[in-house]
């Protein structure tokens, strides 16, 4: 018997590889909705772009200062032994973001997201030198002219322009951005910083001028795991399918629900304005970033039509199977993992300013000297060497005592007291400690440093601390 | 191919920015020993050379995972629609 095995060809496989991508003209829109979206794009670059100016303390008030591994966020001054609060940062923007995307769906992408923010400025600053969606496309359609020479040259100009001050801004937060001015201007600017001004300003140039909603698409993790997020009940860009179909053309006038049409008149304004091109009548799609730009355009058109509003709206999907309204929705919001979400995230920034608070100002690590484990000195006393690095996370210079505790009459030797430790500095200070024989027994015994703060005339003045630091005596 | 070239080098990009800023929060680039010499660069240039030797090794890991996931796609029969 002969098996035959059917040849097909892989065209279409190949094709879905190399797909080629369809440059989309969004449309421009404006309302309720996209009124926010500026407000925010306004806010959030004014954060980005306006920070690296301010001052506190007389130094940059937000500075990651890469070289000297300090960071120094307004009165705080973060060391690499901070590593943690890096962690909770990432804990809470996670938490945050799994609240939004539960309560809200795609809240972030749509308005907050920097590839959206700078996609939006990039698509005005488009708009503003090559017209609308349809003087660009005839545009690039068209032969090639001065006039489109012209435009497109000014058109990257500036975006170029603006991508180069993103990637400065950038750097801006990693070294002195005042310094940073001055080296740009007597060309005394460092290879790496430079470097990185042009890496990030390529990023931004390349990300929201030509890639754009393609990063949505095929880059980011977020919009493939945002699903796992979302329930019956999370509030999304949705179309009303009962209410809008059938759709279908029809006269301002007409009578239309006698002819069997919905509230929908296919005009194609809602998927215009997508700027990731897709039909929102369709369903749910992952490719819906929650711009909400259909909203807007729908409500005009419904405007315009003498329709109610919300054809297109933010809607769960329950509420629309169930044709409830916005008390019912809003009483929903208040579900087992919403709640969870918020307690967890209220614990986290809770614990996290409790442990801010009352930070100890400063950090003693203590180092057994590795060469000489104990020796004998004069007087048959026992001697240990220690290292201890001390840190100093305040912006003012603090003295300490340090002393020692664990065993009958340890004593420090070999070191002034009270050691000063300047303004967020440390200091690595050694020091012997020696005992009499007599209270020690052989092999490791525990000891304790205490680093006591104390004020210029030496003394324990209230409102200073201590801290503790364990070691070990060792006797052979 | 662009869509290959942002799989493999965003994910990697990701990956790499984290790995470094861990690996250089526990290291102090001026303490680094290279084949028993201390580094004479400065941190700047160790905290980029750094993360660029970290995305070059994350980048080659996401091009294996894609090379094997695209190797594996082709042996299913194709879909007819």
């Amino acid at each position: 018997m002969t098996k035959v095995i059917p040849i097909v060809a892989l065209d279409d496989a190949e094709e879905a590889l190399y797909e080629i991508r369809k440059k989309i003209y969004p449309r421009a829109v404006s309302g309720w909705f996209a009124r926010w979206r500026w407000v925010v794009v306004f806010v959030t670059q004014l954060v980005y772009y306006g920070t690296p100016w301010l001052v506190w303390n007389e130094r940059q008030a937000v500075l990651f200062d890469l070289t000297a591994r300090k960071f120094y966020i307004f009165g705080l001054v973060f060391w690499p032994q901070d590593f943690i609060y890096l962690t909770v940062l990432l804990l809470i923007s996670a938490f945050s973001l799994f609240l939004f995307t539960a309560v809200a769906g795609r809240l972030w992408c749509g308005y907050a997201c920097p590839q959206t923010v700078y996609t939006e400025i990039f698509l005005w600053l488009e708009r503003k030198i090559e017209g609308d969606f349809i003087a660009q496309q005839k545009l690039d359609k068209g032969p090639v002219s001065a006039r489109r020479l012209r435009l497109k040259a000014l058109k990257h100009a500036v975006w170029i322009g603006l991508s180069l001050w993103t990637g400065f801004t950038l750097v801006g937060y990693f070294a002195p951005i005042r310094e940073l001015v001055f080296s740009v201007a007597h060309w005394s600017i460092g290879p790496w910083e430079t470097f990185w001004i042009f890496f990030y300003g390529f990023a931004t140039y390349g990300n929201a001028g030509w890639l754009r909603e393609q990063v949505c698409k095929y880059m980011c993790p977020y919009a493939r795991f945002q699903g796992a997020m979302f329930d019956c009940d999370t509030l999304v860009v949705t179309y009303d399918e009962k209410r809008g179909e059938a759709r279908g053309s029809r006269g301002k006038k007409t009578d239309y629900k006698s002819q069997g049409l919905g509230d929908c008149i296919d005009c194609h304004i809602c998927v215009q304005v997508c700027p990731t091109g897709i039909d929102i009548r369709n369903g749910q799609q992952y490719e819906c970033i929650g711009c909400t730009a259909c909203i807007d355009a729908c409500d005009q058109v419904m405007d315009k039509m003498s329709y109610p509003r919300g054809l297109i709206r933010y809607a769960t999907e329950n509420s629309v199977d169930q044709q409830f309204g916005w008390h019912e929705m809003l009483r929903r919001v208040f579900r087992p993992r919403v709640i969870l979400y918020t307690v967890l995230l209220w614990a986290i920034i809770i614990a996290t300013g409790i442990t801010l608070w009352y930070r100890v100002p400063v950090k003693v690590d203590v180092i057994r000297d590795r060469g000489a484990m104990s020796r004998e000195v004069e007087g048959g006393l026992i001697e240990n060497v220690y290292r201890l690095h001390l840190l100093n996370t305040q912006e003012k210079p603090q003295r300490f005592v340090i002393h020692v505790s664990g065993i009958e009459g340890l004593q420090i030797v070999g070191l002034n007291q009270p050691q000063e430790i300047a303004s967020a500095a440390s200091k690595t200070v050694a020091l012997d400690v020696r005992v009499d024989p007599e209270h020690v027994p052989k092999g490791n015994s525990r000891i304790e440093f205490q680093v006591v703060a104390v004020d210029a005339e030496g003394r324990e003045a209230p409102g200073t601390f201590s801290i503790h630091e364990k070691a070990t005596f060792f006797n052979r | 191919m662009l869509k290959k070239m942002m799989w493999i080098l965003w994910p990697s990009f990701i990956a790499a920015g984290i790995g470094v800023g861990i690996v250089f929060t526990l290291v102090d680039p001026t303490e680094l020993v290279v084949h028993g010499d201390h580094v004479h660069v400065s941190r700047t240039t160790v905290y980029s050379l750094g993360f660029f030797v970290l995305w070059a090794i994350t980048s080659l890991a996401s091009a294996m995972s894609c090379f094997l996931a695209a190797a594996t796609d082709a042996r299913k029969p194709p879909q007819r629609s």
